[in-house]
């Protein structure tokens, strides 16, 4: 059985140049400077620019790119040291606020790799921090923060109350007056009501220490948490970061741990997650490059499924790039989109709730046009 | 390289609706698209020194300003500011199309230049250093700023105060500077010679007009300038004219507080503020007619030069 699987020289040029010089920082002493206006310019919108400067820097290159791009990248860089000491001041006012009550939390994603100091963390663009609290205690916490001077938006309404309540896995972000950085807090990586649920328990049981104290998720978990988020919960329509992150993740835990590649299997079967971890780590391969390893394969091709899993690499292949500014997307690139965005939708709800909140939202849009002063919105 | 004032308007038309108008502002370099035709004359008078440069590779900012059909019913045809598939601003009526762009390149620059320090100022430079005006309500910087520049000044901008984190020079990004409502009859009758794009009503600022680059601002467009003054005005109507020392502490906080982005350049940006007051002397300055206030300046200037 073969499938077609993702490939780099199958990107559009645009984002094919960034992806080649984030894999290999040197390929960047090749570029002309029309070429690196498209690569910052999809560095910057896909969050990606600052994690482009970090790795140009740690590879000793900043001094050879042109003056304006070497500006850029240095502007990008301030801006993520800037996020960073924000996010762990943000961390560190949340653990001091449920530590009283004796909650435990478990940090995600960009908040889990900087509180872990992992390199990939260099130069992100954190724009929350991400929690996961048991199910049980979500209440304790949301008042815990609400105490400690964290809000919700005022401009959600009872029904997006109830959207986020009943049928995701997350509080409605929370946020300190004038503080940079939300607040996300998660009971589970996956909305209740989808298809595949991660167990949760074990997420938060077997996380593991960092050195500032805080926990992170165990390292296997992360990659699961990274693939679902992305093929499980998202539309993979503009998500070059993940595929960065996946690959980032991967190169680092299985440089740092024998046996990474076995590790992930295990937990990617507990959670019932192999198929999104391994169109993941597919992707990472074909745009990256990622090694990985013999255990992690056997067990994949194992899992993938004849028909459908190739349909989702095709689809992904052509929804996950970020647009081209200059094109906007192609007849293929949007229909690709489309499906993903339907499977999405199929992925998260069963189709009775899709039917409701698809009727709500059209509802709820007819009555905010209705009452939309003329004029209105201007910033 | 042919200035934009000599070139036709459907040349210039042509190059909104093409690749786009490849603009140099000295610190930043922008491409500007349109689709909304009324944008090319309003840019002819608000950029007529500039050159479009047809080779520049490399642009800081891309916008495209399209229009929103006059589908949307109410208040007629819209037009919108569109950047790397970021909409940063809600539609504005179609007749507002040279503030959105000026209003949107302030929105995005103030965002992307975080290797300098950006003080929400008017900087222009006389005698060889800056002066910077940070821009405090009710100080008029932008009417001062203008009224220096018809008197001979060299335009740095009306709105960034860009300190290098080097060497606390300061950085020109020179374009139009804004005047909104009384300030655009001031500066109409006092310099009645200047090139002013007319007015645009109804914005969200109010009546808004642009006053445009001289040549020789734009000629020096890559020449950062010495710190000199830093200078915080106050328009008083119908006061005499009053200079005042402030002290550098006091001074140091209304520039942070003042700036775009203190907070995220750190430690970068602490040491920024320093060395540009202590290169710079720091005075109030009061007054109530822009002649006088030009002369205070001038004067507060060559004593500059002779302590340097």
């Amino acid at each position: 059985m073969t499938l077609r699987m993702p490939s780099k020289e199958a990107l559009p040029p645009y984002v094919r140049g960034l992806v080649e010089v984030l894999a290999d920082p040197g390929r960047s002493v090749d570029l002309d400077l029309a070429t690196w206006d498209g690569v910052v310019r999809v560095a910057r919108s896909s969050q990606l620019l600052g994690t482009l400067a970090a790795r140009m820097d740690a590879a000793g290159l900043m001094a050879r790119c042109p003056a304006p791009v070497r500006n850029h990248l240095r502007a990008a860089t301030m801006e993520a040291r800037f996020l960073r000491h924000m996010a762990l001041l943000e961390i560190e006012l949340v653990a001091r606020a449920l530590a009283p009550r004796g909650v435990p939390f478990v940090l995600l994603k960009g908040a889990g790799y900087v509180a872990a100091d992992l390199p990939m963390a260099a130069g992100r663009m954190l724009r929350d921090v991400d929690l996961l609290v048991p199910r049980h205690r979500l209440a304790e916490v949301e008042s815990t923060l609400f105490d400690a001077g964290w809000r919700t938006d005022e401009r959600l309404d009872a029904y997006d109350q109830r959207y986020y309540r009943a049928w995701s896995h997350q509080l409605p972000p929370m946020r300190r007056a004038d503080a940079p950085l939300e607040v996300d807090v998660h009971h589970a990586i996956l909305p209740v009501t989808g298809r595949i649920r991660p167990d949760s328990e074990a997420l938060m049981r077997d996380a593991i220490p960092t050195g500032r104290g805080w926990k992170v998720l165990d390292p296997a978990d992360r990659v699961v948490h990274a693939a679902v988020h992305l093929f499980q919960d998202s539309n993979c329509t503009d998500r070059l970061r993940d595929v960065v992150d996946i690959d980032a993740l991967c190169r680092d835990l299985a440089a740092r741990e024998a046996g990474f590649w076995a590790r992930l299997v295990q937990r990617a079967e507990l959670h019932g997650a192999m198929r999104p971890v391994g169109y993941a780590i597919e992707f990472a391969r074909g745009w990256f490059g990622t090694p990985v390893g013999d255990e992690f394969d056997a067990a994949w091709r194992r899992a993938r499924g004849r028909w459908a899993s190739g349909w989702v690499i095709r689809r992904a292949q052509r929804s996950l790039p970020p647009t081209d500014f200059e094109q906007g997307r192609d007849r293929d690139q949007l229909r690709a989109a489309r499906w993903m965005f339907l499977r999405s939708m199929w992925l998260r709800m069963p189709p009775w709730l899709l039917a409701y909140h698809a009727a709500m939202k059209v509802w709820r849009g007819t009555i905010a046009r209705s009452q939309r002063p003329p004029g209105a919105g201007n910033r | 390289m042919t200035r934009l004032a000599d070139l036709s308007i459907d040349a210039l038309t042509a190059l909104l609706a093409g690749r786009g108008l490849s603009l140099d502002f000295g610190d930043a370099r922008a491409r500007i698209r349109s689709e909304v035709a009324a944008l090319a004359p309003a840019i002819q008078r608000a950029y007529g020194e500039f050159a479009h440069d047809a080779d520049a590779a490399f642009h800081d900012v891309a916008v495209r300003l399209r229009r929103r059909g006059g589908a949307e019913r109410l208040g007629g045809a819209r037009v919108e500011l569109e950047s790397d598939a970021d909409i940063p601003f809600a539609p504005f009526p179609a007749g507002i199309h040279l503030p959105l762009l000026e209003w949107g390149l302030n929105y995005l620059l103030a965002q992307r230049l975080n290797h300098r320090l950006l003080v929400h100022a008017g900087v222009v430079e006389l005698d060889g250093r800056a002066i910077v005006m940070p821009a405090l309500p009710g100080t008029g910087k932008s009417t001062l700023t203008a009224a220096l520049v018809t008197r001979g000044a060299r335009l740095l901008s009306d709105e960034f105060g860009i300190v290098d984190l080097e060497d606390a020079r300061l950085h020109p990004l020179v374009r139009p500077v804004s005047l909104k409502n009384a300030s655009i009859d001031v500066m109409s009758a006092f310099a009645s010679d200047a090139t002013f794009v007319p007015r645009f009503p109804g914005t969200r600022k109010g009546t808004v007009a642009y006053l445009a680059p001289d040549a020789r601002s734009y000629r020096e467009r890559r020449v950062p300038a010495v710190p000199g003054l830093v200078l915080f005005p106050r328009y008083e109507p119908g006061a005499q004219i009053r200079v005042e020392t402030l002290s550098k502490a006091r001074a140091f906080a209304k520039l942070a507080v003042n700036s775009f982005n203190y907070e995220i350049l750190g430690p970068d940006g602490f040491d920024a503020v320093g060395r540009l007051l202590q290169a710079s002397e720091v005075y109030r300055l009061s007054y109530g007619s822009l002649a006088d206030a030009i002369d205070a300046i001038g004067e507060l200037v060559s004593r500059l030069e002779r302590h340097a």
